[in-house]
């Protein structure tokens, strides 16, 4: 495994398959993560994951130039999520695919179950800043790289889709009650 | 901004957004994700190959290049309207056509350049004999060419 985060580099850009695994393993899950909030289906995160590990191969030779791999990756991965949100028919998420909490599973997994629901229904933008920021665990720095905002930008983006959410579980509060 | 920024009710709710369950990759994503790299890995060495097809497109495009180039100088060598004062020693003829031209008032400037021309090329004609021989004129000749009859007798 790569000691550094330029010996990964220099293995990526030339091609080694052991610095490709190192990659999947240090950023998979959160790539994942962050592709499940920004597209609709678990299916489109999967696909959206592989279009950016087989667009760094192809564009390798360029990897040596990079400053950030972190943002450069969750970058792509946003152009990759981006054109599959293109080609999709459909733009609304189907809020059957947040699993319901079993029978008897405790109130900690009916307000997780809200709080996914709720978050589906932001809007696409919104839910990308909490992706990046909770989900891939990103610094506002980051995001705002990721996005090509500026770092306060990127900062109100996520308040304001944070308030969204608190309204949003706020409603489905009182539908409950 | 940082998260510490967020007023209590929103801590509280991005608290919330981090502890719950987050999405996991399948245990089918690691393997399809790295067969999909070396599946790119092993299509990189034919997209170099390609640049074979590409030194070929540039020959190829280069030789056309060639050929137009070739074809207009051609065009302009058969050209027949190139002016008479740029043929070699062109100054000579138009000094000659402007000289016939006192000489002669009434010619214009084109007959003028056509006589000086027709003089310029008549200066450089060699006087050679035209033989006009009749048949008795070529036996002579012929015995000339082979000798006096009266060595071989």
């Amino acid at each position: 495994m790569p000691a550094t985060p330029d010996d990964l580099l220099e293995g990526l850009a030339a091609g080694r398959e052991e610095a490709f695994v190192a990659l999947y393993d240090a950023y998979g899950a959160r790539l994942f993560a962050a592709a499940c909030g920004m597209l609709d289906s678990r299916e489109e995160a999967e696909d959206a994951v592989q279009d950016v590990f087989a667009g760094l191969v192809q564009a390798r030779a360029r990897l040596r130039h990079i400053e950030n791999l972190k943002a450069y990756l969750f970058a792509s991965l946003r152009h990759a999520a981006k054109r599959r949100m293109g080609r999709a028919k459909t733009s609304q998420f189907d809020t059957a695919e947040v699993a319901m909490p079993a029978a008897g599973a405790g109130p900690d997994a009916e307000v997780s179950h809200r709080l996914e629901v709720a978050l589906r229904r932001l809007p696409r933008e919104q839910r990308e800043v909490i992706a990046l920021h909770v989900d891939a665990g990103l610094t506002f720095t980051e995001v705002a790289a990721v996005l090509d905002l500026s770092a306060n930008t990127a900062a109100s983006r996520y308040r304001y889709a944070m308030e969204k959410l608190r309204e949003a579980m706020k409603e489905s509060q009182r539908g409950i009650v | 901004m940082e998260s510490s920024d967020l007023p209590p009710d929103l801590k509280s709710l991005e608290q919330r957004l981090a502890a719950r369950s987050r999405p996991q990759p399948p245990a089918g994503l690691r393997p399809r994700v790295l067969a999909a790299v070396c599946h790119e890995l092993a299509a990189q060495p034919a997209r170099t190959r390609r640049g074979g097809a590409g030194f070929w497109q540039y020959a190829a495009a280069a030789a056309a290049g060639i050929l137009l180039v070739l074809n207009l100088l051609m065009s302009m060598g058969n050209r027949s309207d190139i002016p008479a004062s740029r043929v070699a020693n062109g100054v000579d003829v138009q000094e000659a056509a402007a000289r016939i031209c006192e000489l002669v008032p009434f010619i214009t400037p084109e007959e003028a350049m056509r006589e000086a021309l027709v003089l310029r090329a008549g200066a450089h004609l060699e006087m050679v004999p035209q033989l006009r021989l009749g048949v008795s004129g070529l036996r002579a000749l012929r015995q000339i060419e082979e000798g006096p009859s009266w060595v071989t007798q």
